[in-house]
């Protein structure tokens, strides 16, 4: 028998806990490495798109038809300097495709081409590309120009790539929440690990001194049990790994419609590198390692309770001072984590201690033992009920800001959506001709023009929304926040409280404008500043009206009346909501052709627009949804794990008042009350910090992420449904464990042996 | 309960066990009887069934075959309910080791043994100074000695008044001088109340205390 057989033959006597830890190691790295392996994925993927958009400027034709490969001919014949970019919208997992020229590329400056070297296997030349797609799949033709270039033909013009709003701090953002999800599920597996690792080393601490006696070196045992957690690591790691690909895969098609979605990024697939296997693995390990470290090299943790209590304290206020005080994404996420372990130190400290007390205080000996057991048991699975009482708090929080969201979003949706369907002004029409044009249709019943355009300002560059601010369908706008004499009163931004805005409207037509959220809380712009915007060759100033909401995009948006627009500033794009008498759409299509003389009509109705986005939300959330829902899974799983292979130390003293006269059900009625205490304790216990968690992501992490906040709202009932889940586990766990607490022969024998663990256990614990 | 039978009274006892493919008998035909207020040794090598029989009198294990009666209760076939108001009302049992709930100070862990036994009227420190224990009420049991904790245990055995005492070599995991503080403890109390008790030993000693002897033998045999 070798050093390591010895060692490891722990394992072979306690064939449970070997699989807990393998199974844990393997859920959480799943977990882990899947969500890792999609928000990497999306790196690359808004690497590429910007690479891919390096040239904002694409050549449209005047007549409003879709470029082709005739025109792309035809501009190059003529010397003008184009490159044409086929996509190809494959399904996921595949994702999209890119195909380039690289013959036409030459004559762009090096530095802004695509670098196709960079990405292999999202850009190919584009006669493969046309020739994957076939029939099976869309495609879209652009044509990249240089901004500057001169000699284009009269039918083409020039436009900025649409869909080119800077989404890199979004995306950052997005990519920042999914790091910190990965973070969180890390930081409970280290827990776990660490909760199994010490059971075991705590049930060797006699082997282990025994086999020093024999002369093993202190150090040649620490070593092979660095071996060991390694081994287990990468064992239950690279089984988790394979796990987490197949979750990847299963979430991919989902995730791409996010990124779709929210940043017009598609999600391109990679081949799964070396390195790619190789990097969650060693993280692992690491975390695995540090999991455990004091325990591997013979440090004691202070068993002083007061300066334990001290530090859990001071590590709890530094964390909320982080939150409070520093205003950027990291230093919020970590005062998140020091919160987080202070909150769960402080309470694996004072549980057993306010058990304890209430054993004290109880005139029934047996309800005295009760209590007294469950704290025994509070301290035996600290780590495990920290890990479930922070998966708990994250799922309070990430459901509270879904269901906030979701209900402050499809309100603003039902403000802003008041047209029935929604066209694109034709680019070869004038303008009022087509807004007379399509008033005068028998069918329409109200319209409203928007203009769009890019003005500069002292913040920058920032969008600009004409509108014409006497049309009814603008009538339900609610305003964050207003500054207009008469109106019903400033509601504080933050505060989200709605204002009644009839009066803003009416300022707007006397030429103020109003702000976007975003813009307000960038810049500290508020309702009655004034704001200096410069459109073209006019700058103007005006004053802020009033704040509304903006979600869902991150860039300043300012409103002004259609009447501020200089005449001789091009508008990027020309829109009208339109809302119809009668008719359905496809009638009301065919006569715009008709009154517009194109067959160029694109016509998006109301419900389609509000499909898309609600799908694009659900979407965006589905996943985080998933993934706290995940790990609060993980959680109760290990729980149940840790209990059944803790509980061998604890179930003698339920056998114990059998053998005083208690019956077998009476004393399994006992553990199912323990059970429910104990996960129903946490539950409650994470109640709190879960609305401290909801309030960090909606008034902090929300306004520095996306630029709006959100109000804060609670769900008790949710709440309800976490403390009932918990429950659900406590019985469970109950249910699994009553098995231990027969009375039989072989208990009574196994624990009235002398020196056995149970016998003077009241302080063991494991982690 | 009958007035004047035996504390107990078992006959014709037979127990067996598997062992892998193998059937090891370790009870085979027993018969004694524990008359009313005498202490019966208990002895035999390690192996000869001592624990078996001592599990089997508090119901915990059933036997093969044979009638046992205890203070003249037929109980071979007694229901586990049965069975546990016994054990909670009429028999102590005291093992070698493990006979205190960690958790509670001594004081409570008495108190609990009396509650459930429904002795309402428990005076855990008058127990605990009985047995040499002054003071020593609010500690916790790895608060004190290896001895202590085997007298805090027997005050919990007399704190229920029980019928029967059954001992299952409660001074085993004891020093000499220990174990004779609390052999002393445990015959003191037979002699004050009159406590039927079955004591298993391998202390030959402590088995010349009792008033009579049953010994097993491997195959299991009655009294000699």
């Amino acid at each position: 028998m070798t050093l390591s057989g010895a060692l490891l033959s722990h394992y072979r006597r306690h064939p449970l806990q070997f699989l807990a830890l393998l199974l844990i190691l393997l859920i959480a790295t799943a977990l882990w490495s899947g969500v890792w392996s999609l928000s990497q994925q999306a790196r690359a993927s808004f690497s590429a798109s910007d690479a891919a958009l390096a040239q904002r400027h694409v050549v449209l034709r005047n007549d409003g038809v879709p470029v082709g490969v005739s025109d792309f001919v035809r501009l190059r014949r003529l010397g003008v300097c184009v490159t044409p970019q086929l996509v190809v919208e494959r399904p996921a997992p595949q994702g999209r495709l890119i195909g380039i020229d690289a013959f036409s590329l030459a004559c762009f400056a090096a530095q802004s081409a695509p670098n196709a070297r960079a990405h292999p296997g999202v850009f190919v030349d584009i006669g493969e590309a046309e020739a994957i797609a076939g029939t099976r799949w869309p495609t879209r033709l652009t044509l990249f120009i240089d901004q500057t270039t001169s000699g284009l033909p009269s039918d083409y013009r020039i436009e900025q790539q649409p869909g080119t709003v800077a989404t890199e701090q979004l995306a950052d953002s997005f990519l920042l929440n999914l790091d910190a999800l990965c973070a969180l599920v890390l930081l409970i597996s280290a827990l776990l690990v660490r909760s199994v690792f010490v059971l075991g080393m705590t049930q060797r601490e006699a082997s282990l001194v025994l086999l020093q006696r024999h002369g093993v070196t202190a150090q040649r045992i620490r070593w092979h049990l660095v071996v060991e957690i390694t081994l287990f690591a990468l064992l239950g790691g690279g089984l988790g790994l394979v796990l987490g690909r197949v979750l990847a895969r299963g979430f991919a098609a989902g995730f791409d419609q996010v990124l779709s979605g929210l940043f017009s990024v598609s999600l391109y697939t990679q081949t799964a590198s070396v390195l790619s296997w190789l990097a969650p693995l060693l993280m692992l390990v690491i975390v695995m390692i540090w999991a455990v470290a004091d325990r591997l090299f013979e440090h004691q943790p202070s068993r002083h309770k007061p300066a334990q209590m001290t530090a859990a304290w001071l590590t709890l206020a530094t964390g909320v001072g982080v939150v409070l005080l520093l205003p950027s994404l990291t230093g919020q996420f970590a005062g998140i984590a020091l919160v987080l372990a202070g909150y769960g130190w402080l309470t694996t400290l004072n549980l057993p201690l306010l058990l304890e007390r209430l054993a004290r205080r109880s005139a029934s000996p047996l309800l005295s033992w009760s209590w007294s057991e469950v704290s025994a048991m509070v301290r035996q699975l600290a780590l495990p009920l920290a890990a479930l009482q922070f998966a708990a708090a994250t799922v309070i929080a990430v459901h509270a800001l879904v269901a906030t969201f979701e209900s402050t979003f499809y309100q603003w949706l039902d403000q802003r959506l008041q047209g029935d369907v929604y066209v694109q002004a034709p680019p070869a029409l004038e303008r009022q001709t087509a807004r007379q044009r399509l008033a005068s249709l028998a069918s329409v019943s109200a319209l409203h023009s928007v203009l769009r355009g890019r003005a500069q300002s002292r913040f920058g560059s920032l969008d600009v929304m004409a509108i014409e601010s006497a049309s009814p369908l603008l009538r339900r706008w609610e305003f964050l926040s207003t500054a207009v004499p008469g109106d019903t009163g400033v509601a504080d931004a933050s505060a989200g409280t709605p204002t009644d805005g009839d009066t803003v409207w009416r300022a707007v037509a006397a030429g103020q404008v109003l702000i976007n959220e975003q813009l307000s809380r960038r810049h500290g712009l508020a309702a009655g500043n004034a704001i200096t915007l410069t459109l073209g060759t006019t700058t103007m100033t005006a004053t802020i009206a009033a704040v509304y909401a903006d979600y869902g995009r991150p860039a300043g948006e300012v409103v002004i009346d259609q009447a501020l627009w200089p005449e001789n500033w091009p508008y990027q794009s020309s829109s009208f909501a339109v809302r119809l008498r009668s008719g359905g759409v496809e009638s009301f299509q065919q006569q715009l052709a008709q009154a517009w003389q194109t067959s160029d009509v694109k016509v998006r109705d109301n419900e389609a627009i509000r499909t898309l986005a609600v799908r694009i939300f659900d979407q965006t959330f589905a996943l985080t949804r998933a993934i706290s829902t995940m790990t609060l899974l993980l959680a109760g799983v290990a729980l149940l794990l840790m209990a059944l292979t803790l509980f061998a130390s604890r179930s003698w003293y339920y056998q114990l008042l059998q053998v005083w006269g208690l019956s077998a059900t009476q004393v399994r009625g006992w553990l199912i009350r323990h059970g429910l205490l104990l996960t129903g304790a946490i539950a409650l216990i994470a109640l709190p910090l879960g609305v401290f968690l909801t309030w960090v992501l909606v008034a902090r992490i929300n306004p520095l992420a996306f630029g709006w906040s959100l109000p804060m709202a609670t769900y008790p009932g949710f709440w309800l449904m976490i403390v009932a889940l918990s429950l659900a586990v406590g019985l469970v766990l109950a249910v699994l464990l009553a098995p231990q607490i027969a009375l039989s022969p072989a208990s009574i024998r196994r624990s009235t042996e002398p020196h056995h663990p149970s016998g003077t256990g009241r302080e063991k614990k494991a982690g | 309960m009958s007035v004047g039978c035996p504390a107990v009274s078992v006959t014709g006892l037979y127990k067996s066990f598997v062992d892998g493919n193998e059937q090891v008998r370790v009870l085979e035909n027993l018969t004694f009887t524990l008359p009313l207020h005498h202490s019966t040794a208990l002895v035999g090598p390690s192996g000869s069934g001592k624990s078996t029989l001592i599990n089997i009198l508090t119901g915990i294990e059933p036997p093969d075959a044979g009638a046992i009666r205890l203070f003249g209760e037929t109980v071979s076939h007694s229901s586990q309910k049965r069975w546990s108001q016994l054990r909670g009302q009429c028999i102590a049992t005291v093992f070698q080791d493990a006979n205190l709930m960690p958790t509670l100070s001594l004081a409570n862990n008495i108190r609990l043994r009396a509650q459930l036994a429904g002795t309402s009227d428990a005076n855990a420190e008058h127990w605990l100074n009985l047995l040499g224990l002054d003071n020593l009420g609010h500690r916790f049991p790895d608060q004190v000695s290896g001895g202590q904790r085997q007298r805090a245990a027997l005050a919990m055995a007399f704190a229920m008044r029980p019928a029967l005492l059954l001992a299952d070599e409660p001074t085993g995991s004891l020093d000499v001088a220990t174990a004779r503080q609390v052999a002393d403890a445990l015959f003191h109390h037979q002699q004050d109340t009159g406590c039927p008790m079955l004591l298993s030993t391998h202390d030959p000693v402590l088995a010349a205390r009792c008033d009579t002897t049953l010994s097993l033998m491997a195959t299991g045999l009655g009294d000699p």
